[in-house]
């Protein structure tokens, strides 16, 4: 291989390396923006909107009866077989547990034990000698018995009144107030047809609400429009001030002078000024030398006189040369004096006669300006008062309009009143029926709990004794008392301890006879029944288990006294709900369900932090169904929201960052700029903010931590 | 062949010999490789710790600030006692003594001083409509999820100041294990047979060191007061707080006295990755590690330590290879400064002959 084959082929070499650069560099530069927009963090961002902040109150909880029966054991048995679930609906008298046949055995037991007692009884009275005594204690025993029941029948007869009074006060307070309901609803009745009225307490309850909304957006228009006039008013007043004072000062344009004579006036006066002047310099230049003339006679004569002073001291002169020496330099200063006078009153005349000029001349350049800014043909003047009284007639104008703009809004709040009220009536209405539906139902239970209560005391009243049969009563025992403890005396010391066994056998008797009665009750059917209708919430035994008296074995709930769910809200959450609110269900979408706030109470465990609502639930609702609740919800609407994930925070306080869009020949920039925002009002999801503008693009997420001036890539959609 | 101009004649200042030649190769190879590995272990360190976002809540949060800022952490024992109340009178008192020193600001909005208290509840249920999983749940409030800058993958978080307190912002692993999807904000979930809302969804990390201290259950953000009434005694066991450090040591002893007392660990988060505070650490760090076991001590501050320890480590490689560069760069000053000497006094030798 030769040099120069090697040379070509090192040529060859650095050709290829240039186009291979060349090439990359072409690529680059044609991708450069793709290449970049790779490296950028990627944002997604929204236009800020106008939209409405809702605060609401949420709760949740199971729907439950609002009254539950416990199913207590009255007696020790073993269950055998469950006959219910939870959840399972019964009736009154339907079977929930079938049960062992213990009660049998625990009957007959008690049996034997009571024959046991009696056979014990008869043989402790056979032991007894003296029969008068036994029968006299029997007798005493007996009248006890007889005066304990008349006075429990007393007492039953006491509380039974009692019971009725309350029942009565209860019915009392209960229809009175469905006699001011009813009062109330014939008001709101007799204010409207009766196609006006709603039968859907929600739909009512949703025009309320839209009502109450519209009614505080009316008062706020009204009070803006109310401002918006006072500064109208204001501004017409300024406006009209300035324009008076302007035509008080430079007149209202009537008038016109002749400014071209004005200023030919002047021209002429400053010409004789000039002249006047002329002549003054003139004068001053020439009558001044007969002055100075004599005043430098009068100086060589005082020279004279003082050189002849000492020549008449030396004796080179005479006395009365010297005096004529002296003589004609008084007469010199005479001659000065006078015309020294004649110079000065001279000049003084030209001089006045100047200043009068010069006064002349400034009043007509004054009166040359002033008539230029009053002429009505001066252009300022007119520019002047055409301003002004284009500014008085606007804020007139604008004054009328804000007048016509209040009387609307004046007239809209009073519509949104009205219908504010008629809503409300219609609301309102709605609410007292329902809640005169649930009291003419207390009423009715009531009465029914009146009447039973009544017939439980009159057969009381049977029973019961006077207190002139109680005392009478009360003196036979002391006297059958007296007469036992006669008898007593009179029987032996072994008699003490007869009696006090005779006493404990007969308690035994009584109380086994007793059990055996509630045995002889339940036992025989060997199964448990519902005591009640309801929906069975709990059970707390299972087969195989057994149940001891009062223990709780199962819980009912009463369906047929409506459906409820409980939650427990702070008190600050709780002050946003009143009673009567409708809870908005969330969560149900099996068929209509109502649900109104019934009330909120403070929760015992923690009275003040904590509240518990309570919401009355009607509809297709069953027990146990998970209910979410949204209660107390309020919108207000804003010109500027953002969603709540684009508010950012440092030092310097809240801010967003919106996109700014750069144009450029390979396409447009994007760039992320900071805008500080002041946070209004927020919900879960939105902020109302202010310190936007209209169409500003927020950020909402970013794929990397932006700054201000951070460029960056928009997602694609 | 090349040839050397100076051989032969007279004083050959330039010359080297092999042996000469060799040192030098292998005394610029070391150099060189020392720097090469400082290079590396400086980007491995500035990386590592840079990426550690929830100690850098003072740099953000101070931006464009004239007076610096701190970020302090107290860790605290379950049974500490401390509750929000204490925190705000804490507040209250800190923002005082602040402002004897600093400007109030011109916004009324702007706040000079941000702080955010935490406890880790025990795990629980979490259930949804079709499925429930064991959660790790972390009562929260102030601006805990400003300081620690979570990446929301949809939603937003709660304020102290929202109306309803029911709601959480879960972990993306949770929304996934309970609705298989990131979308989930709004959804309905239930805890402590309570109901709560979905607040937002928020990334986690998954390198090797994050995974070993997370915990093994996906991990979610209550109010603390949501929880405070579930368990009424519970104290908060972590406060973190930003504010203005115009001298050193300011916030964090305003920190010490406010709410340290006690049995507490405090640190300065912000300048825990700084060469002084590592430097400082250095001769104790065998024992770095060690704290009381009644302390809790969060997932994110395990991970901070860690990394905290990793970057000493490589501060004492820096230190070595900085050293060898520095001793190489000293030593060929004075090298070349006796050969300039030399070459100097020869010239000089030469000129008088």
């Amino acid at each position: 291989m030769n040099v120069n084959d090697k040379a070509a082929k090192r040529r060859g070499w650095i050709k290829n390396i240039a186009i291979i650069f060349l090439a990359i560099m072409l690529v680059l530069t044609l991708f450069s923006n793709t290449i970049m927009n790779f490296s950028l963090p990627e944002v997604s961002a929204q236009y800020c909107y106008s939209g409405s902040i809702t605060t609401n109150v949420t709760g949740s909880g199971a729907v439950e009866a609002k009254e539950s029966y416990n199913v207590v054991a009255d007696r020790t048995f073993k269950i055998t077989d469950v006959g219910v679930k939870v959840g399972s609906e019964v009736k009154a008298g339907d079977v929930m547990f079938l049960l062992d046949d213990t009660g049998s055995q625990d009957l007959i037991t008690a049996m034997e034990e009571l024959s046991n007692l009696k056979k014990s009884k008869t043989e402790l009275i056979q032991k007894m000698s003296n029969s008068e005594y036994t029968t006299a204690m029997l007798e005493l025993s007996r009248l006890q018995e007889d005066l304990q029941l008349a006075k429990n029948a007393n007492t039953k007869l006491t509380a039974a009144n009692l019971t009725l009074k309350t029942i009565e006060d209860q019915k009392n307070a209960a229809n009175e107030k469905i006699t001011n309901i009813n009062t109330k609803i014939l008001e709101i009745e007799k204010k409207y047809k009766s196609s006006e009225f709603l039968s859907d307490i929600n739909q009512a309850k949703a025009e309320f609400d839209t009502a109450t909304a519209a009614s505080e957006t009316a008062d706020a228009a009204l009070k803006q429009a109310e401002q918006v006039l006072k500064e109208a008013e204001k501004k017409k007043k300024e406006t009209a001030n300035a324009y008076e004072t302007f035509i008080t000062q430079h007149g209202d344009g009537s008038q016109t002078v002749d400014l071209d004579q004005l200023k030919k006036d002047l021209a002429q006066l400053e010409l004789e000024y000039q002249r006047l002047n002329q002549d003054y310099n003139t004068f001053l230049a020439n009558d001044s030398a007969p002055v100075n003339e004599a005043l430098a006679k009068y100086d060589e004569l005082l020279q004279r006189a003082f050189l002849a002073a000492d020549e008449l001291k030396n004796g080179y002169i005479t006395d009365e040369e010297y005096n004529q020496i002296v003589a004609d330099m008084n007469a010199a200063l005479k001659a000065y004096n006078e015309a020294n006078q004649a110079f000065e009153a001279a000049k003084l005349e030209k001089q006045r006669a100047l200043e009068d000029k010069t006064i002349a001349i400034n009043y007509k350049k004054e009166e040359i300006s002033k008539a230029s800014t009053n002429n009505t043909d001066s252009e300022s003047y007119n520019a002047e008062r055409t301003r002004l009284k284009t500014e008085m007639d606007n804020a007139s104008i604008a004054f009328d309009n804000a007048t016509l703009a209040k009387e609307l809004a004046e007239l809209d709040a009073t519509e949104k009143t009205t219908a504010l009220e008629k809503a409300t009536d219609l609301y309102e209405i709605l609410k007292l029926k329902e809640e005169k539906v649930g009291l003419d139902a207390t009423f009715a239970d009531l009465s029914a709990q009146y009447d039973k209560a009544k017939s439980e005391a009159d057969n009381i009243q049977s029973l019961a004794k006077t207190d002139s049969e109680i005392m009478a009563m009360e003196r036979n025992i002391q006297d059958k008392a007296l007469a036992v403890e006669a008898l007593k005396k009179a029987n032996s010391d072994s008699g003490d301890a007869n009696e006090l066994e005779l006493e404990t056998l007969e308690a035994k008797i009584k109380l086994k006879e007793e059990e055996i009665e509630k045995f002889k009750d339940t036992t025989a059917l060997s199964q448990f029944t519902a005591p009640v209708d309801g929906i069975v919430t709990e059970i707390n035994f299972s087969a195989g288990q057994t149940a001891n008296l009062n223990d709780t074995i199962a819980k009912i709930q009463l369906v047929d006294k409506g459906y409820m769910v409980q939650f427990s809200l702070s008190t600050d959450q709780a002050k946003r709900i009143r009673v009567g609110d409708i809870a908005k269900v969330q969560n149900y979408w099996g068929g209509n369900v109502n649900a109104i706030v019934d009330s909120i109470v403070p929760d015992k465990n923690d009275p003040q932090k904590t509240k518990i609502v309570t919401v009355n639930v009607t509809g297709d609702v069953s027990i146990g169904t998970n209910l979410s609740f949204s209660i107390g919800e309020k919108s207000q609407n804003y010109d500027m929201v953002v969603p709540i994930s684009a508010l950012r925070e440092d030092n310097n306080g809240s801010f967003v960052y919106i996109v700014s869009v750069k144009p450029t020949p390979l396409g447009n920039r994007y760039t992320a700029k900071r805008a500080d925002v002041q946070i209004i009002a927020k919900d879960n999801t939105s902020a109302a903010v202010s310190g936007l503008n209209y169409g500003d693009f927020v950020i909402v997420t970013s794929s990397a931590p932006i700054n201000a001036g951070t460029q960056v890539r928009m997602v694609e959609a | 062949m090349r040839t050397n101009s100076y051989s032969g004649k007279g004083v050959r200042p330039y010359s080297r010999s092999v042996n000469e030649k060799k040192i030098h190769i292998t005394v610029l190879s070391i150099t060189a490789a020392c720097l090469i590995i400082f290079v590396i272990l400086t980007v491995i360190s500035v990386s590592m710790t840079s990426a550690q976002t929830s100690q850098s809540a003072a740099k953000r949060w101070g931006k464009g600030s004239t007076v610096p800022y701190a970020q302090v952490s107290c860790f605290l024992t379950a049974d500490s006692g401390l509750i929000p109340e204490q925190i705000k009178s804490f507040g209250a008192n800190a923002l005082e003594k602040i402002y004897e020193t600093v400007q109030k600001p011109d916004n009324p909005q702007a706040k000079l001083f941000i702080d955010a208290y935490s406890t880790e509840a025990p795990s629980t249920k979490m259930e949804s409509e079709s499925s429930s999983i064991d959660v790790q749940p972390t009562a929260i409030g102030g601006y805990f999820f400003y300081i620690h800058d979570f990446q929301f993958v949809s939603g937003a978080q709660f304020y102290d100041d929202d109306i309803m307190l029911n709601r959480v912002v879960i972990d993306t692993d949770a929304a996934w294990q309970l609705f298989g999807s990131n979308d989930v904000v709004g959804k309905r979930v239930w805890m402590y047979g309570k109901e709560f809302q979905i607040s937002g969804v928020v990334d986690r990390k998954r390198d090797k060191l994050t995974n070993e201290v997370y915990g093994k259950y996906p991990r979610i953000y209550m109010a603390f007061e949501t929880y405070r009434n579930i368990d009424e005694n519970v104290s908060i066991t972590c406060y973190e707080t930003v504010m203005p450090n115009p001298i050193r040591d300011f916030a964090v002893s305003l920190v010490k006295d406010g709410v340290g007392g006690g049995n507490s660990v405090i640190v300065e988060n912000s300048s825990r990755y700084s060469v002084l505070t590592l430097g400082k650490m250095i001769p104790n760090l065998a024992r770095s590690g060690i704290t009381d076991a009644n302390i809790i001590i969060p997932w994110w501050e395990n991970i901070a330590s860690v990394v905290q320890f990793n970057a000493c480590v490589i501060l004492i490689f820096q230190i070595v290879t900085g050293s060898v560069i520095l001793a190489s760069i000293i030593g060929y000053i004075v090298y070349f400064y006796i050969r300039m000497s030399k070459v100097l006094a020869a010239v000089r030798n030469k000129m008088k002959f």
